[in-house]
């Protein structure tokens, strides 16, 4: 076995990609090989790592020294200074938002500091298609642990005991619907990892497919170990395709191990997986039109109960858990459901993956705790909203989850509180917003994406959604009228009733949120024909300044629809007719003439 | 790749397979233990135990604890030092389980020698 | 010293510091034979069947920093003061073996005490021993080695961070407690 002295880990995950990783690893290669480092020094691509806004990142063990947005040109110097001589390249470290500090390790950054990684313990910490690392991170002791001393009830009671419930966003416990499955009739069962994961801005469960593939195979394992079930399908949307790739090798490397297949570890225990490439449509997360979505028919859901537990797939009972769900599982056969279940709140336990985004100073994918704040998340990890912007409000769960205010920021976050205050744990996006944002328009931008997913097949959902964003899009325009508030929430009210499926349930669940917290923008779009962020278009106009314009003619050369004129040295004139209110004159104008009312 | 038909299997590979991840571990900071004869009697392995659920409580994951023999200084057991990356390596001498909270908190966590304790210093 | 377990861990550090890379613990603790002894038995460097009969001497040491060496001499005195018995038995090259047996019932004998913390303080920081660690009560008995703990928490061979030795000292207090089951010995 070669020894390496170092190992350099680079983040290949989607989002350092798109940020030019590739180039920087080959870079990294050549470099190593220039000065023959290449037998002392190994480069791992890894899984992500969460950070992706400060991507390429690079981490060299066993220094465990970080470097942020590593471009080709700083290749040289981080080999030459750091890898030859020992001296870290201190002008790439991340540089705290607040205090300014350039902080080396990365455990010490505060974004890192803060988090509690179980489900992602794995992600940006070893190569995801090298079997030998996973298995090196105590892979597949679970399984062995299982194998050699559980019965199937002795595992579902574990995860029952552990508390862990759904990380899709329904929170139903997992142990439970593995029992109810594991006592359907039928000697047919099968498992269905759901990674169909579509709420805009979300990427946790792209995240572990990526990072951390055999983890989230040997929690399909187990449930179906538990359940009774000897095969199952990973349902994952084509437009992961990495995620596609990474899991087809570890489901490859898995059957040529003996892992998958017939009498796994010598036990009675057998196992295939398959992947189905889901085509993207949102709906196909709910799981009954998952479901149909396997078997070839349409994608749309169907009436429960019968629950898919006892009649799912191909009609055979059948567990659908998330893909963090999944990811949870090896860890509570492993460690025991005290040790997970000592994590967490009194009925939410266990940590939670976030994507944390929106106008905040460290974006990214974080691992907390239940039971920590809203504030603790924003300030702590998130570094706080930008100089100067004052924090609105922040959208957690997606379109079907909802707008929370500063008032709720101490709230401890659990599946049932969240639901208390309107909101939805969701599968786990926080996009941050600050005074730049208008909660009316975010109410607008979900019902658009909702109605566009509604599949259609229940009245509720095809045409309530449809009323909804009109409703919305009047209000937007200028155009609402007093009784379209009320209107709204008898409208949602009913939909929420009626609707057949989840994303019908739960798609009035931002309106709702939103006119329960901030009933006053409404208001303000309707009674004074003003949005107070300044974003709907139709309520606001631009001036330019008479006082304060020296006439230097940037805006008039810049506005792509020739709205400005006027003379040199003289203030200018814009003519509303023309404006498209693109705002880029406002930018631009170096003496900040432009007004925007 | 050679199928694993055993549990056994799958644990000679893992063993391989650790090996391969060594360099990946951090851990800047040292704590030794004096765990001679000596140490043993005078009390080290409370003192252990009480840094060990030190470190837990504050969560703290960068250091490394191990143990060394007798290094003849035995009237002044239990002996602990702390190596911090580069500082001077600090000797404690006739440490108690009640002076290790001070240690963690105020040198390990802080950098902030605790003086009153320091019975040798070693120059980098 | 006032706890068996300490004398134990004496032990260890002594096979360790023999070269040893294989070392077994045996507990049997029989109160019903009046019976409590321990066994260490280890592949280190051994002793001359000289340094053997000396072993016990508090003036005989194979260190260089003092010239005294009380780890067995204690142990003789734990032993004697309760009508045990010790026996070592050593080969040089092939290793040693330490048995030493004591009277459960006595007054004087000593309380095994934390045998938990002391298998953590001997576990931790070694890189290439082997432990083997076989603990008897009564009928029921438990076994840990340190090789299997080692793959079971993922780390490579290095027993020395604190969250490890943790989980590791919580589970052998936990099987401890499975055997005894609120008795003590």
């Amino acid at each position: 076995m070669v020894f390496y002295r170092g190992h350099l880990l680079i983040c290949g995950g989607t989002g350092c990609v798109s940020s030019g990783c590739k180039d920087v690893i080959a870079a990294f290669q050549e470099e190593l090989r220039k000065r023959k480092l290449d037998e002392e020094i190994k480069i791992v691509e890894t899984g992500c790592h969460g950070f992706c806004e400060k991507g390429p990142l690079v981490i060299v063990y066993p220094e465990g020294v970080m470097y942020c947005r590593v471009e080709v040109k700083d290749v040289q110097e981080i080999v030459g200074e750091h890898l030859m001589k020992g001296r870290p390249v201190s002008r790439l470290f991340f540089t705290e938002p607040l205090s300014l500090d350039k902080v080396p390790k990365y455990q010490e950054i505060d974004f890192y500091r803060k988090q509690q990684r179980i489900a992602l313990r794995n992600c940006g910490y070893i190569d995801p298609e090298n079997f030998n690392e996973y298995l090196a991170r105590g892979g597949y002791a679970a399984l062995e642990k299982m194998l050699s001393e559980m019965t199937p009830e002795e595992v579902t009671h574990a995860v029952k005991a552990a508390g862990l419930r759904g990380r899709g966003g329904g929170g139903f416990p997992t142990g439970t619907k593995w029992e109810f499955c594991a006592k359907a009739a039928g000697a047919k069962k099968y498992i269905v990892c759901n990674a169909d994961e579509g709420d805009p801005g979300a990427f946790m469960d792209r995240s572990l497919l990526e990072g951390d593939p055999h983890n989230i195979l040997e929690g399909m394992m187990i449930a179906a170990y538990a359940i009774g079930a000897d095969e199952g399908y990973l349902y994952i949307r084509a437009e992961y395709p990495l995620a596609i790739k990474r899991i087809q090798t570890a489901i490859s490397q898995a059957e040529e191990l003996g892992l998958l297949g017939k009498n796994i570890l010598g036990s009675n225990f057998s196992l295939t997986l398959k992947i189905k490439e889901g085509a993207g449509a949102f709906v196909c997360g709910e799981e009954t039109a998952l479901i149909a979505s396997i078997e070839g028919e349409r994608g749309i859901p169907r009436s429960r109960p019968p629950f898919p537990a006892v009649k799912g797939l191909f009609g055979k009972p059948t567990v659908i858990n998330n893909v963090e769900t999944f990811a949870n599982v090896p860890q509570i056969i492993l460690y025991g459901a005290d040790k997970f279940a000592a994590v967490g709140t009194e009925r939410s336990k266990g940590t939670k993956v976030f994507a944390l985004t929106g106008k905040l100073r460290n974006t990214g994918l974080v691992e907390v705790p239940m039971g920590i704040t809203m504030r603790e998340i924003i300030y702590e990890i998130g570094g706080g909203t930008f100089e100067g912007k004052k924090f609105k409000a922040v959208q957690i769960g997606g379109p079907s989850g909802g707008c929370l205010p500063e008032n709720k920021l101490d709230l401890p976050i659990d599946y049932d509180s969240l639901i208390q205050a309107g909101a939805m744990m969701g599968s786990g996006g926080l996009v941050v917003m600050d005074d730049e944002s208008c909660i009316v328009d975010v109410a607008r931008y979900f019902l658009s994406f909702t109605r566009s997913e509604s599949c259609g097949k229940c009245t509720p959902c095809r045409e309530g959604t449809m009323r909804l964003l009109e409703i919305l899009e009047r209000i937007c325009a200028g155009e609402g009228v007093p009784e379209d508030i009320a209107k709204m929430e008898k409208l949602a009210y009913s939909i929420k009733a009626s609707a057949l499926c989840g994303l019908g349930q739960t798609a009035p669940n931002p309106i709702l949120s939103t006119l329960r917290h901030f009933r006053h923008e409404y208001e303000a779009h309707i009674n004074d024909k003003k949005c107070p962020a300044g974003v709907c278009q139709a309520l606001f106009y631009y001036r330019i300044d008479d006082h304060t314009c020296v006439g230097c003619t940037v805006c008039a050369k810049i506005c792509p629809v020739g709205a400005i004129s006027g003379e040199r040295k003289q203030a200018h004139q814009l003519d509303m007719v023309k404006c498209i209110k693109c705002g880029v004159c406002v930018e631009r104008c170096p003496f900040h003439a432009i007004v925007k009312e | 790749m050679n199928k694993l038909l055993t549990m056994e299997d799958l644990r000679a590979l893992r063993k391989d397979a650790l090996g391969e991840m060594t360099a990946r571990q951090t851990c800047d900071i040292q704590v030794i233990v004096g765990m001679g004869t000596c140490g043993i009697a005078a009390g080290a392995r409370e003192v252990v135990t009480e840094l060990l659920k030190e470190l837990q409580r504050r969560n703290i994951k960068n250091v490394s604890v191990t143990k060394t023999g007798c290094i003849g200084m035995c009237e002044r057991e239990v002996l602990l030092d702390v190596v911090r990356p580069n500082e001077d390596r600090v000797t404690y001498g006739r440490v108690v389980p009640r002076d290790v909270s001070r240690i963690v908190g105020e040198h390990i966590v802080n950098g902030r020698v605790v003086e009153g304790l320091v019975v040798g210093r070693i120059a980098r | 010293m006032q706890e068996l377990s300490l004398h134990i861990l004496d032990l260890l550090q002594n096979s360790m510091e023999a070269g040893a890379n294989k070392i077994t613990l045996v507990v049997k603790d029989a109160p019903e034979e009046d019976e409590l002894s321990f066994v260490v038995t280890d592949n280190g460097c051994g002793m001359t069947a000289e340094q053997c009969a000396n072993a016990t001497s508090p003036f005989c040491t194979a260190r260089k920093t003092r010239r005294v060496g009380l780890g067995l001499a204690f142990l003789e005195m734990a032993v004697t003061q309760c009508g045990g018995q010790l026996r070592i038995e050593s080969s040089p090259g092939y290793g040693t073996e330490v048995i030493a047996t004591f009277s459960h019932s006595h007054p004087d004998r000593q309380p095994l005490g934390d045998i938990a913390g002391t298998i953590i303080n001997a576990f931790m920081g070694e890189t290439e021993v082997t432990f083997e660690y076989l603990h008897i009560y009564k009928n029921k008995k438990i076994k840990i080695s340190s090789l299997k703990f080692g793959e079971f928490l993922g780390i490579s061979f290095r027993f020395d961070r604190p969250e490890h030795l943790i989980v590791l000292e919580e589970k052998i207090r936990e099987q401890l407690q499975t055997i005894y089951g609120g008795e003590s010995s």
